[in-house]
């Protein structure tokens, strides 16, 4: 009696777990999506306003964003930092790729961030501005995005896991 | 003896904004070739080619020149990028006004003429993009080539410094001696040093790398660098009270005005001009003019019959 109920305990907060953290994914991607937002502004500020170097202006940017964000800038930055003959396409792209492993992005906003990978750094100031503020643009409507989806979604998460692991528990019962 | 910039040093310098395939080319070239290179031309689609003194030659695999240009290693667009990427580093929106000026400044103070689509706007170049060609133009400063001519700058002993005008065709080594002259005058030996400002539109002269020249132009030398000769001659009286206002090239009706200017300041002017000789120094209206106000005093003619930096004349010129 005793193990039928510890599983049936273990079986609901296993399934809750899952469910709250998926809820928690949601939370952090629109968060994520909002701190990059605020990344490629300040970027763009440092690249426009301030002509900064990239490599330069990628590690400032880097220390003004939070983790795991700062990680697509901090590896870019060190990248050309190396000066190996390595693009800022490059660069970046590698960077993208160490922030995606931590971050709770989807895929889709990862191809909106790879896009600006073939402009950085190649041309004046001018369509440097364009680029960056469009990027920002369209992480602000993936953000807005996000949002509807934890509204629409987080309560069927974080309840949902637990119900399923009930539901479980009464189909084996 | 004249000291120049050693092949290790030009290595260091330009080497490594190349493409790692390209590196490896030139490093296979010898120590002598390095001692008279002059450019390194890239062109997309189109064989690498390099000058080395009067000689203009292919670089084929494992670093060896050849006059067949198709046996060169042929440049892709991939490496042009990655030059551009390197040299800007990778911000070509901080170099803009260098674009629009047809080329960057590297450290060591060598230059990398740019190439390919020019956008216009007002009649006025407002950038360059879609690159097909680079040419890297390696500076070389020559410490002690001025030492020829240093004794007849001046007229006499206790005499000033007179104004000079340094004349050739290009690639004759104008530049250099220019350069070895600011240094000497600037620096001082039997005499005090001058100060000296050098309006170097074109970087040529410092070869400035972000406001640092890289060249040795001496002690006692400010640089106006990229500023345009006439506002730059002006702006040195006004600003920077010098004794000496160093400036290349010059031609236009403006340059000529700021130098009369400098001149009815009591400040020395030493400067370059296209010019094969004499006679085809009269053939320029502007030139001429100054020339006959007797803007200059000392006016010493360059070729290249032994090499560049030949001194073929010194002319102690007397308007009247």
């Amino acid at each position: 009696m005793m193990i039928k109920a510890m599983g049936i305990i273990m079986i609901i907060t296993a399934c809750g777990v899952w469910g709250l953290s998926g809820a928690k994914r949601l939370e952090k991607r629109q968060e994520q999506l909002g701190e990059l937002k605020a990344a490629i502004a300040f970027l763009e500020k440092e690249i426009c306003f301030m002509h900064t170097n990239l490599s330069l202006a990628m590690q400032k940017t880097a220390e003004f964003t939070r983790w795991p964000a700062n990680l697509v800038f901090a590896v870019a930055a060190e990248e050309l930092g190396k000066k190996k003959g390595i693009t800022a396409q490059e660069a970046w792209l590698k960077g993208l790729k160490t922030m995606q492993a931590q971050a709770q992005l989807q895929p889709k906003d990862i191809e909106l961030m790879a896009a600006l990978a073939a402009l950085l750094g190649v041309s004046n100031a001018q369509e440097q501005h364009k680029a960056l503020t469009a990027l920002g643009e369209e992480l602000l409507l993936q953000q807005q995005k996000a949002q509807r989806e934890i509204d629409s979604n987080q309560k069927l998460w974080s309840y949902g896991g637990f119900i399923m692991g009930t539901a479980i528990v009464l189909l084996l019962i | 003896m004249p000291v120049t910039s050693s092949p290790t040093q030009i290595k260091r310098e330009v080497l490594s904004y190349l493409p790692v395939q390209i590196q490896k080319l030139l490093h296979n070239l010898k120590d002598e070739d390095y001692q008279h290179l002059e450019e390194i031309r890239l062109r997309c689609g189109q064989p690498l080619i390099v000058r080395i003194g009067e000689r203009e030659l292919a670089l084929a695999g494992e670093g060896r020149l050849t006059t067949i240009l198709q046996q060169g290693y042929r440049v892709e667009r991939d490496d042009i990028c990655r030059v551009i990427a390197s040299i800007s580093d990778n911000s070509l929106y901080a170099f803009e006004e260098d674009i629009r000026r047809g080329f960057i400044t590297i450290p060591g103070g060598h230059r990398v003429g740019l190439a390919g689509q020019v956008i216009l706007k007002e009649h006025n170049i407002e950038l360059i993009k879609n690159f097909g060609s680079l040419c890297f133009r390696v500076a070389r400063e020559v410490k002690g080539c001025a030492d020829p001519v240093m004794p007849a700058l001046f007229s006499s002993p206790q005499a000033e410094l007179q104004n000079i005008l340094i004349v050739s065709p290009p690639r004759c080594g104008k530049t250099t001696l220019l350069r070895d002259i600011t240094r000497r005058i600037s620096e001082g030996s039997k005499r005090p040093g001058l100060n000296v400002v050098v309006v170097d539109e074109r970087s040529e002269i410092a070869g400035c790398y972000q406001g640092v020249p890289q060249l040795d132009v001496g002690p006692r030398t400010d640089i106006l660098d990229g500023c345009p000769k006439d506002i730059g001659m002006m702006m040195a009286i006004r600003a920077l009270s010098p004794q000496v206002v160093v400036t290349d090239e010059i031609g236009r009706q403006g340059d000529a005005e700021a130098v009369m200017e400098c001149i009815h300041a009591g400040v020395t002017i030493i400067s370059t001009a296209h010019a094969g000789n004499l006679e085809e120094l009269r053939q320029r209206p502007i030139l001429r003019k100054l020339m006959a106000d007797g803007a200059f005093k000392l006016i010493i003619i360059l070729s290249r019959r032994h090499g560049p930096g030949n001194i073929e004349q010194v002319i102690r010129w007397d308007a009247s």
